[in-house]
C-alpha cells in the first residue's frame, strides 16, 4: 500500500458491488448520450449569460433619453401608434423592464394570433410616449441563440428535448457521484497524478474539476428540467385556474357596459388592487392567457425571491372592474425561480463569471469524459487483440 | 493538510455551491456578497488543494 492508498478491501467490495457497477454504466451512457447536445447548451448558454452586455454592445434595444421632468406617459397612445404603424397586427401584451423602466414595449402579434410565439416588440419612450424601434428577435444574435437553447426551433418537441438532455446530465452527475466516492477515498482530496496528457492525469482532474462543479452543474440542470416543462405547465394554468377566474364575470356586468375600458383605466384598476406590487406585464384580450373578455396583469414582488413571482389580477375589458385576484400556481412558482436559478442573471456581473468558469469547466469534464471512455476502449480492444493472438 | 475524508469534502463543496446559488436568490443586500462568496467557494477551495498537493503537502495522508 503506498502513501496514497487507504482500505483497499472495503474499496475492493465498493468497486465490485452491483450498485456500483449500475452506476458506472449510467455515468458513462448518461453522459456520452448527452455530450454532443450539451456542448451545443453550454456555448448557447454562454452567450445568453452576457446577453444584456451583447444587446447593449449590438444597439438590438434602443436607447432613450429620460426627460428631466420625467412622469410616466399613457399607454393607450402608444398602443394606438403601435396599431398604426402595423395595422395587420393586434397588440397582445404590455411589457414594463424593470431592469429599463425608461422603456415600454408593446407586443405586437398576427391579428388572429392567440399564442405569443410570433409577437414582436414595439419599443416606446417611457416618459414621452415616443416611438423608437421595433424589434424581430427571432433576428438578432442573443434570440437565436435563446431559440437554439431553448427548443432545438422545435417548439414543444425541442423544449421537451432539451428536458432530457437536462435529465440525463442530472442522472449523469448523481450517478457520477456514487462512482467518485471510492475512488476518492483512496487518494488524497486535490491530487492529480500522472504524466501531462496521461490517462490517469485526465482521470484525475475530470474527478477533481466534476467535484468543483458539482453543485453548480445540479443547480443548473434541475432548473433546466423545470424550464423545459414551462409551456406545458402554462397551458395547464390557462386551462384551468384562469378558466375559473375568468368564469367569476357574470352577464349582468357585461350587460351593464357602456364600452371598453381604456386600458389606462385597467392598468390604474391592476395598480390599485394591489398597491404594494409592480406591474410588469400585461396581457390583452384575444390571447391564449387573457381569453377574449379581460385583461391578465402580471404583479411582482419588490424584493428577495418574491421579486421573481406574480400575482395575477383579471380585469373585465368591458368595465375595467376586478374580476378575480389570485397567486400563481406552485408550479409556476417553481418554475419562475427556476430561472434565474438556470440563467444567473441575479447577482450581477461576479455571478455571471461564476456561470461562465462553471459552464467551461463542465464542458471541459464532459468532453475528457468522453475522451477518457474512448482510450479505454481503445486500450481494451488492443488487450483483446493481443489475447487472440497469442491462443491463436 | 486536508485531513476530512475527501468525498465528505466533496459533499461539502456541493452543498455550499447549492446554498450560495439559492441563497442569493432568496435574499438581497449584503448577505449577497456572503452568498456569492459561498457559491464562489468550491472553485477557490478545488484550486488551494490542487496547489498545496503540488506543492507536497498533501501527500502525507
Amino acid at each position: 500500500m503506498n502513501s496514497l492508498t487507504k482500505r483497499p478491501e472495503r474499496d475492493v467490495v465498493a468497486r465490485t458491488s452491483r450498485w456500483f457497477r449500475f452506476n458506472v454504466w449510467l455515468h458513462r451512457w448518461s453522459s456520452l448520450i448527452a455530450t454532443p447536445f450539451f456542448f451545443v447548451l453550454c456555448v448557447t448558454g454562454t452567450i445568453l449569460i452576457f446577453h444584456h452586455e451583447i444587446e447593449e454592445l449590438l444597439g438590438t434595444l434602443p436607447e432613450v433619453t429620460i426627460p428631466t421632468d420625467a412622469k410616466p406617459a399613457a399607454i393607450a397612445p402608444m398602443v394606438a401608434i403601435a396599431q398604426e404603424k402595423y395595422p395587420e397586427s393586434k397588440p397582445m401584451y404590455v411589457f414594463w423592464d424593470p431592469d429599463a423602466p425608461e422603456r415600454v414595449a408593446i407586443g405586437m402579434g398576427p391579428a388572429g394570433a392567440m399564442k405569443f410565439d410570433e409577437v414582436h416588440p414595439a419599443f416606446f419612450n417611457a416618459y414621452t410616449g415616443e416611438f423608437l424601434k421595433s424589434v424581430d428577435f427571432s433576428r438578432t444574435l442573443t434570440g437565436f441563440m435563446l431559440t437554439l437553447h431553448a427548443n432545438w426551433f422545435l417548439d414543444l418537441p425541442g423544449q421537451l428535448f432539451g428536458g432530457v438532455i437536462a435529465l440525463l446530465v442530472l442522472l449523469s452527475l448523481l450517478s457520477g457521484l456514487v462512482v467518485y466516492a471510492p475512488y476518492v477515498k483512496r487518494i488524497v482530496f486535490g491530487a492529480v497524478r500522472g504524466r501531462p496528457g496521461s490517462r490517469l492525469k485526465q482521470l484525475d482532474l475530470h474527478n477533481l474539476i466534476g467535484v468543483v462543479v458539482l453543485g453548480w452543474a445540479f443547480v443548473v440542470s434541475l432548473t433546466g428540467v423545470f424550464l423545459a416543462l414551462a409551456s406545458i405547465a402554462i397551458q395547464v394554468w390557462a386551462n384551468t385556474e384562469l378558466k375559473e377566474m375568468a368564469a367569476k364575470t357574470t352577464p349582468a356586468t357585461q350587460a351593464a357596459a357602456s364600452g371598453p375600458a381604456s386600458v389606462d383605466t385597467v392598468i390604474a384598476a391592476a395598480r390599485a388592487a394591489l398597491p404594494h406590487r409592480e406591474l410588469r406585464f400585461m396581457t390583452f384580450p384575444g390571447t391564449e392567457l387573457s381569453g377574449d373578455r379581460h385583461y391578465n396583469a402580471l404583479l411582482y414582488g419588490t424584493s428577495g425571491y418574491d421579486d421573481k413571482l406574480f400575482e395575477i389580477v383579471m380585469i373585465e375589458a368591458a368595465t375595467g372592474t376586478i374580476t378575480d385576484i389570485r397567486p400563481a400556481p406552485w408550479y409556476l412558482k417553481v418554475i419562475m425561480l427556476s430561472e434565474p436559478l438556470h440563467f444567473g442573471d441575479y447577482g450581477g456581473l461576479p455571478l455571471q463569471l461564476l456561470w461562465f468558469a462553471c459552464t467551461w469547466l463542465t464542458m471541459f469534464i464532459v468532453g475528457n469524459g468522453a475522451w477518457l471512455w474512448w482510450t479505454r476502449r481503445r486500450t481494451s480492444r488492443r488487450r483483446t487483440g493481443a489475447l487472440a493472438g497469442a491462443q491463436a | 493538510m486536508i485531513r476530512q475524508s475527501p468525498f465528505t469534502i466533496a459533499l461539502i463543496f456541493a452543498a455550499l455551491a447549492l446554498g450560495g446559488l439559492v441563497g442569493m436568490l432568496l435574499v438581497e443586500g449584503l448577505l449577497d456578497t456572503l452568498f456569492l462568496a459561498t457559491a464562489t467557494a468550491p472553485l477557490a477551495i478545488g484550486w488551494f488543494c490542487r496547489t498545496r498537493v503540488r506543492r507536497g503537502h498533501g501527500r502525507s495522508r
